[in-house]
């Protein structure tokens, strides 16, 4: 399991399950999603397990090793539901006491394994393939690049295999560094379960770690290999004082600290230099029975932990047996990073955005009862860093006088 | 004055959770497997001296194996490390199993509230999983069950 590869070594996915660990608010673990279908049937048995013993959240984890290519995720929320499996989650929900109705969430996350200096420069925030998943996480083998993990990489959480000798030392400037840039540590409990001899191994290195960190910024997660090895949230947060944590910081890292973690990662993810955020918002015709107001009526509600496409309403999946992948209506954001390449010299109109688009690949939404209006205007920017849809929207000015023409023309 | 001090632990017992939801169950769980099982894991993670100091106050009070529900008691010095155990232990025999803490209480009757709650609402969920072979003799030993409980006692 720990050959060390050739520098030269392709990217690679390794079989290596991770999960996080998160309640209260969010629960998350992380899974990986392998093209298998007996590992596809193991994630969703996970998953529902997850969903079950009342956490709200899991993410998929996807481990790279070596060289990044261009490589997307995508989720895949199929899920079956039995009816008693919706009233165990909220028997479940109940007794940790969290909200009822609070959606399930799907995350993506990737584990980036690094040996050289050279893949730990490709962490930084210009990464293209980084941005397609909601949150990155970085496994160091040697010291150089935990150094320049916790020092400079953009990344959410830093990741280290506890369960065989540490490859490097764990320094307190460093530490102390990734702290100030909001990095989280993350430990594996699924280690504890598993196997006896792993078992001494992780216990040690976990009280190192948590000595050097003292207990602030970790979160815990789940590398489950199979659905047996899932624990409910109590019980994550108990094996985590027998690591020597207080109870109440052992809580904090199963739900508070990983709520932060991903509000963290999301804003990094859509907001345009963590700040703004551009969306169309449907234009609806006021109804006559209420004073007319311009704003439809959810459009000031923001969730900070959605990631779009991921939530999964327990009451829709009750009613609906069918695992038809479910195309989101939301609309997407503009992404920015992606254009900002070809924002012409004399400045971005939002107007020349909107006014090239094209219908996007959903069906149009059905109309609402009482809006005779015309569809609402979705883009269909994507996020992928490949631009496919450039050529429609047409904002690559070969020179700048043409920019308006072009995109005049294109609609 | 009470002398000793507990903790009780309302915990369920998922067996096998690999296998298909609405199958039969591998495995009878009785209060002298779960018992075991947990004697061992405290041995295997605790040693010699983790057990004895654990063993004084421990006991399973109370196993429904159609809910799949047990209170057990501990001593509330040693309450973690029987927790952790408890988490840590894999199998019931040949079958694997997860525990989930449904509730943790200091006081008999705090207990005893919270077993009838939790099992009365896993029962339901019994009923919508099986569905229509749900047979009168089982309907029986639940009520039998939920009489023990009102019977507990320290």
């Amino acid at each position: 399991m720990k050959t060390l590869s050739s520098v030269n070594q392709r990217a690679k996915c390794r079989p290596n399950k991770k999960a996080l660990v998160n309640r209260g608010g969010p629960i998350y673990r992380f899974d990986d999603p392998s093209a298998n279908s007996t590992a596809k049937s193991t994630r969703i048995k996970i998953v529902v397990k997850a969903m079950e013993l009342g956490y709200t959240g899991i993410a998929y984890s996807r481990t790279i090793r070596g060289v990044m290519s261009d490589r997307d995720r995508c989720l895949i929320p199929l899920l079956p539901i039995a009816p008693f499996l919706s009233c165990s989650v909220n028997f479940h929900r109940d007794l940790l006491r969290v909200p009822i109705s609070s959606p399930f969430r799907l995350y993506t996350r990737l584990t980036v394994c690094i040996d050289t200096a050279s893949q730990s420069q490709a962490l930084n925030s210009g990464n293209p393939v980084l941005k397609t998943y909601d949150i990155v996480a970085v496994r160091s083998l040697n010291q150089n690049t935990f150094d320049h993990a916790c020092e400079k990489a953009e990344v959410d959480i830093i990741s280290i295999d506890l369960s065989d000798k540490l490859p490097f030392r764990l320094k307190l400037p460093m530490v102390k560094a990734a702290f100030k840039r909001g990095v989280r540590f993350e430990i594996a409990y699924s280690d504890l379960i598993v196997d006896a001899h792993r078992r001494g191994q992780m216990i040690s290195n976990a009280k190192l770690m948590l000595d050097r960190t003292r207990g602030k910024s970790i979160i815990f997660s789940s590398a489950a290999p199979s659905v047996c090895e899932v624990e409910g949230p109590n019980d994550v947060a108990n094996l985590a004082s027998l690591l020597g944590l207080s109870m109440e910081r052992a809580k904090a890292a199963i739900s508070k600290n990983c709520r932060n973690l991903l509000t963290n990662a999301l804003i990094r993810k859509h907001f345009f230099k963590e700040a703004i955020r551009v969306e169309p918002v449907s234009y609806v015709q006021p109804s006559d029975s209420e004073t007319p107001c311009p704003w439809p009526a959810g459009w000031l509600k923001w969730d900070p932990i959605s990631s779009g496409e991921g939530d999964l309403l327990l009451d829709d999946m009750a009613k609906s047996f069918s695992a038809s992948n479910n195309v989101s209506k939301t609309v997407k954001p503009i992404d920015f990073d992606s254009i900002i390449d070809k924002i012409p010299s004399h400045g971005f109109q939002v107007k020349d955005l909107i006014s090239g688009t094209e219908a996007s690949s959903q069906p149009p939404t059905t109309a609402r009862s009482f809006s005779s209006t015309p569809e609402p205007i979705e883009l269909s920017v994507t996020n992928n860093w490949v631009f496919e849809n450039s050529i429609k929207l047409d904002l690559l000015p070969e020179k700048d006088d043409a920019l308006l023409d072009n995109t005049c023309s294109e609609h | 004055m009470v002398g000793f001090k507990n903790r009780y632990m309302v915990m369920e017992v998922m067996l096998d959770p690999n296998k298909e939801i609405s199958g039969d169950d591998p495995v009878v769980i009785t209060q002298f497997n779960i018992s075991k099982a947990i004697k061992d894991s405290i041995l295997i993670n605790f040693g010699e001296c983790g057990l004895a100091s654990s063993i004084g106050s421990f006991q399973v009070k109370y196993v429904n194996p159609i809910t799949k529900l047990c209170v057990i008691r501990a001593t509330r010095d040693e309450y973690q490390k029987i927790w952790s155990s408890i988490t840590l232990v894999r199998s019931i025999g040949n079958c694997p199993v997860i525990f989930n803490l449904l509730d943790l209480s200091g006081s008999m009757k705090a207990c005893k509230n919270a077993a009838l709650k939790c099992d009365e609402l896993k029962f339901e969920q019994y009923k919508l999983m099986v569905g229509a072979r749900l047979s009168v003799d089982v309907a029986q030993h639940m009520q039998n069950c939920l009489e023990k409980i009102k019977l507990l006692e320290h």
